[in-house]
């Protein structure tokens, strides 16, 4: 494997160096920088962006990987991004709308612009950051199964986890937003040429035979995998469950704080509207992934960890040098969405819960952010350690998280009357029903249907009853949310955010 | 949340965008249905080949969606169109 080894490494290398330097060159990082890519991104590179982001070690391993263990339950991740799309289409040009107007820059920063209280700033962007944690406990799993597999299963989970920890770090530290969307076009283009060289192949070089012979070969030995609740009866993943989690995946979809800034990035609403049309095609490709993970189960039956299903069956079947760029693909696959992912918690701290309010220079807040993405890859980092959670499982941790800002944050932008107190109540108990370990275990006596998605009736009933109760914002703030007529009295003034909040 | 309705002068209503609650009655409503359904066409199953439809019917959706905007921007004449770019 020292062939496939040295190519992987050699791909992930050039990719970070070479999009490291031409993005810096000549440049100053500052925190609007930093973070946003000042505003200025067009069509193309949001596009890849994006797509960065629907191609996560999530699709490229976790997909593979539920088909390998369960079967049918994994295809409801087909309609994760086209829901989320359909969603987006809608919500989205809201949030730029909101972002662009009032020089926002964070989820963080809308909160308090639209509601005029940094409490629930604060109060969002913890729950958005503890959310993010089993998220990027995804991609050190990822990292940490392929590593795994190039290394035959010689070296400890420890010394894998570590290194998936050092080079995250390294990559994030390096480069802002502007280099991932470079790194992302790279990491696009080397992912499809892969993935359609695999597809196209994979029945041959595993001696299955056509795709339509590895789906009947799956009809034979597994004859449960075709329809709910797939090869595994005992994890009750009913059509109820199915239904369920796309529900709390779509409430969930644009809430993350990361989403929330690489939709400020873009030039106008249409550019998003467009972008949220053509967006759901790249889905397609699961189909092959699936097919992938379905290999994989009929080709080595005993894998130690579904995770690696789709990097064993490649190092099983295919010549080491194309072993080596999957592989080197499958880190980038990783290491690019990251990026966002990290730089938003780093910046959602050092603006929204590290003393938001005093007025601290910006070199101080930088150290902040980047002590924060330090502390938040280390978090997941130990809980990579002691999980043997699937990639899948874990998303949906963190969905299940996330989607509880939902109900408070849709409303905002929907809903005049909301009021801090409402969103609050809603958020907190919607997490509370989820984090707690005995509430879900309970409620999986009851019923099959994720526990997201009752957590998200009583966030949604709260959310609305507190509000009733409760006084609204002042207009000024509810415009930031619900602009009024252009030139009307309720058009924003800068002074929505307060001290500390703009630049 | 029917107390959200904007007051007058508020942003326009865009009616066409009911068109993207089809996708959510396709890949989530329909699925209590489709899940006992046990056929595979093509060796494919069932629940796959109607997730791979919802993909493409959403799009569909979506452009349906994007054509009324586009319309709609068109009618308006709204002088942001050369701002707005491609």
């Amino acid at each position: 494997m020292s062939v496939a080894i040295g190519i992987a490494v050699f791909v992930v290398a050039m990719t970070a160096g070479g999009t490291i330097w031409t993005a810096r060159h000549g440049r100053r990082v500052d925190m609007a920088e930093w973070a946003v890519g000042d505003r200025s991104f067009g069509t193309v590179l949001l596009w890849f962006l994006s797509a960065g982001e629907i191609y996560t070690t999530f699709a490229f391993l976790g997909a593979a990987g539920w088909a390998y263990n369960y079967g049918a339950p994994g295809f409801y991740i087909l309609a994760n991004a086209p829901l989320g799309c359909a969603l987006g289409y809608w919500l989205l040009p809201k949030m730029w709308r909101a972002g662009h107007d009032h020089g926002i820059m964070s989820q963080g920063d809308y909160i308090q612009a639209r509601f005029g209280r940094r409490w629930l700033a604060v109060l969002i962007s913890a729950i958005a950051i503890l959310s993010l944690i089993p998220y990027i406990e995804i991609q050190l799993t990822g990292l940490s199964a392929i590593t795994q597999v190039l290394f035959h299963g010689d070296i400890t989970k420890t010394v894998s986890v570590t290194a998936a920890v050092i080079v995250l770090l390294l990559f994030v530290f390096t480069a802002g937003i502007r280099s991932s969307a470079l790194a992302s076009i790279i990491k696009d283009a080397l992912v499809v040429a892969v993935l359609i060289a695999v597809a196209a192949t994979i029945g041959t070089a595993t001696g299955l035979g056509s795709i339509g012979a590895i789906f009947h070969r799956m009809d034979v030995a597994h004859p449960g995998y075709a329809a709910l609740p797939g090869m595994v009866a005992a994890k009750k993943y009913s059509a109820w469950w199915f239904m369920s989690v796309l529900l709390v995946t779509n409430v969930g979809y644009w809430m993350w704080p990361h989403a929330f800034q690489a939709n400020l990035t873009a030039r106008s609403e249409r550019t998003i509207r467009r972008n949220m049309m053509l967006q759901p095609l790249y889905t397609l490709s699961y189909f092959f992934i699936f097919v992938i993970g379905f290999a994989a189960l009929l080709t080595l039956p005993h894998l130690k960890s579904s995770n690696q299903a789709l990097v064993a069956v490649i190092a099983h079947s295919y010549p080491e040098w194309f072993v080596g760029l999957a592989a080197g693909a499958a880190v980038l696959v990783a290491l690019v969405p990251s990026t966002v992912m990290l730089l938003t918690v780093g910046t959602t701290f050092a603006r929204n819960i590290y003393r938001p309010a005093a007025r601290l220079g910006d070199r101080h807040r930088l150290v902040a952010a980047r002590l924060a993405t330090l502390a938040a890859v280390l978090a997941a980092g130990l809980l990579a350690l002691h999980s043997n959670a699937t990639i899948v499982g874990l998303l949906l941790v963190a969905y299940t998280g996330i989607s509880q800002i939902g109900p408070g944050v849709i409303a905002s932008f929907v809903w005049r009357r909301v009021t801090a107190w409402g969103v609050a109540a809603g958020s907190v108990a919607g997490i509370a029903l989820v984090g707690i370990p005995e509430v879900g275990a309970w409620w999986k006596t009851v019923s099959s249907i994720n526990v997201g998605l009752p957590a998200l009736a009583v966030n949604a009933v709260l959310v609305i009853g507190v509000s009733l109760l409760t006084r609204a914002p002042a207009r000024r703030h509810v415009a930031v949310g619900l602009p009024a007529a252009p030139g009307g009295p309720d058009t924003l003034t800068p002074a929505v955010l307060g001290p500390g909040a703009a630049g | 949340m029917t107390a959200s309705a904007p007051p007058h002068g508020a942003p326009r209503r865009r009616r066409h965008l009911a068109v993207l609650a089809v996708p959510y009655l396709w890949s989530v409503v329909a699925i209590a249905g489709v899940a006992r359904i046990r056929v595979s066409p093509a060796g494919i199953p069932f629940l796959l080949w109607w997730m791979l439809a919802g993909v493409i019917v959403t799009v569909a959706c979506l452009a349906v969606a994007w054509r009324g905007d586009e319309r709609r921007r068109i009618q308006r004449g709204h002088g942001t169109v050369a701002k707005e770019g491609r």
